[in-house]
């Protein structure tokens, strides 16, 4: 094997640079470079222009609101029937949510059937009528927001709000949930038929609508009328999983301030975990 | 159809490589306006075959092959006419000792020059073709082996090489040629006049 020239050399630099080149081959011109200064310095800035750009052509990242679009579109579920006439149910329903106290507040009040149950997670029957309806309800929740304001300016109004209302600061951590294109739509206090001020707040995930609410006293009362409201729905009974499109409500306690949540999107869970609550 | 456990499970694989993607995408198309939209249709694509994909195998290899195809789909309805002439093979030995000259001059300071060229070292990619930017990008970028690439482009591996050999040499003339434009390094011609 007789030694390979600067010309041979060089015809084989580009392969030689990417570790393409056999056994051999690698040799005699590793060998070369060896022994031939030039041709090894010529090499090594050669290898200096590959990495310079290389360094500037991966400069590109792709934008968050590309890679959330992608994320909502992947997750989004396969269309359901309608049910337009359900449509006035679904509101009232939205707007009925579970709320509860602590449980000092709760033994305060006179009224037994105001007196709330001890505050454990809760599951309603998932239910693919109320399913639907929520999702229709969702361009018109949407539609409830007066203002575009984004997601920490909406977190911000509910934190006001909270401390106002609750004398708690509420905050929703969204670290981890990018991928779920977590949208907050709107925060507004409400009133429930008994005259209590409670904290409303409505989410998108993944397109999905998530309500949320937030109290310190308890309505048992609301709770069994979101239920029978859901059972009346025609498909009533549907099994589970929430998957198929059922709707599932959660309730938890923290710091005093009781969190309820219902919506059709299997990530409820992840949602109430990321609220953090604290006294003021 | 898939369920959300799918849905969570593809995000996780395709999340690693988001970034690779997109400017794989953006550097690739002959037009910057369609990265978005390809890359939408890339993925949605992978999405409704995701239950093809065998789990354990390169997610990362089966993405850009889904990618590759696209983006050649979206290139290949947009005529570009200078391709013709820079795929040319005019013979023109002054041309070539100029270029060569030039490009010594760069190798002289290569961090300096390629610093100072910036944004226009991406400007260089125009003179390569589809698949000779695909190969190149490939190769340079996303640490794809030639058999990885040919596998990936349906191309012998000696192709492959060939390819990743021009776009090199391709790309050397066009940043001598931005080099003695941007006045880094001077021009045969501008040596002889004096």
């Amino acid at each position: 094997m007789g030694r390979m020239t600067c010309n041979e050399c060089r015809r084989w630099w580009s392969p030689y640079l990417d570790s393409e080149l056999d056994a051999t081959k690698t040799f005699e011109v590793s060998e070369h470079l060896r022994v031939c200064g030039p041709c090894r310095e010529r090499f090594e800035r050669e290898k200096r222009v590959d990495d310079a750009l290389r360094e500037k052509l991966c400069e590109d990242r792709m934008p968050a609101d590309v890679w959330a679009g992608l994320c909502s579109r992947i997750c989004r579920p396969q269309p359901v029937v309608r049910m337009p006439w359900l449509r006035p149910l679904a509101i009232a329903a939205s707007l009925v949510l579970v709320v509860t106290a602590g449980g000092l507040v709760y033994r305060q009040m006179t009224s037994t059937a105001d007196r709330a149950k001890d505050v454990t997670i809760t599951n309603v029957t998932p239910n693919v009528a109320m399913a639907s309806l929520l999702r229709d309800a969702s361009p018109q929740l949407a539609a409830f927001t007066g203002e575009e304001k984004g997601f920490a300016e909406r977190v911000a109004d509910l934190d006001l709000l909270s401390r106002d209302l609750l004398g708690a600061s509420i905050s929703i951590d969204v670290a981890g949930l990018e991928r779920y294109h977590l949208e907050f739509v709107d925060v507004r206090k409400r009133t429930d038929k008994s005259g209590t001020d409670y904290i409303e707040v409505r989410l998108n995930c993944c397109n999905y609508p998530v309500l949320l609410a937030f109290s310190e006293r308890g309505h048992e009362h609301v709770i069994a009328e979101f239920r029978e409201v859901c059972n009346r729905c025609p498909s009533q009974g549907c099994p589970p999983p929430v998957k198929d499109g059922g709707i599932e409500t959660r309730t938890i306690e923290r710091n005093g301030v009781i969190v309820a949540g219902a919506t059709n999107d299997p990530h409820l869970g992840e949602i109430l975990a990321a609220i953090q609550i604290d006294r003021v | 159809m898939s369920s959300y456990s799918d849905a969570d499970s593809f995000i996780r694989l395709l999340e690693p490589c988001r970034d690779a993607l997109y400017r794989f995408a953006a550097r690739s198309l002959w037009r910057k306006s369609h990265v978005n939209d390809v890359l939408q249709e890339a993925v949605m694509t992978a999405w409704s075959q995701f239950d093809r994909f065998e789990r354990g195998t390169n997610f990362r290899a089966w993405m850009f092959t889904i990618l590759l195809n696209t983006v050649y789909r979206v290139n290949r309805k947009i005529h570009r006419s200078r391709e013709v002439a820079l795929d040319s093979d005019v013979f023109d030995p002054e041309h070539l000792i100029e270029k060569e000259t030039a490009w010594l001059s760069v190798l002289e300071d290569p961090d300096r020059v390629m610093q100072s060229l910036d944004d226009r070292l991406v400007a260089a990619l125009d003179r390569l073709s589809t698949t000779e930017r695909a190969c190149f990008l490939l190769r340079l970028l996303e640490d794809f082996s030639y058999k990885e690439i040919a596998e990936q482009l349906d191309l012998p591996m000696g192709t492959v090489m060939s390819h990743v050999y021009r776009a090199r040499m391709k790309l050397r003339e066009r940043l001598a040629d931005l080099a003695i434009e941007e006045g880094l390094v001077r021009s045969t011609s501008e040596d002889s006049q004096e």
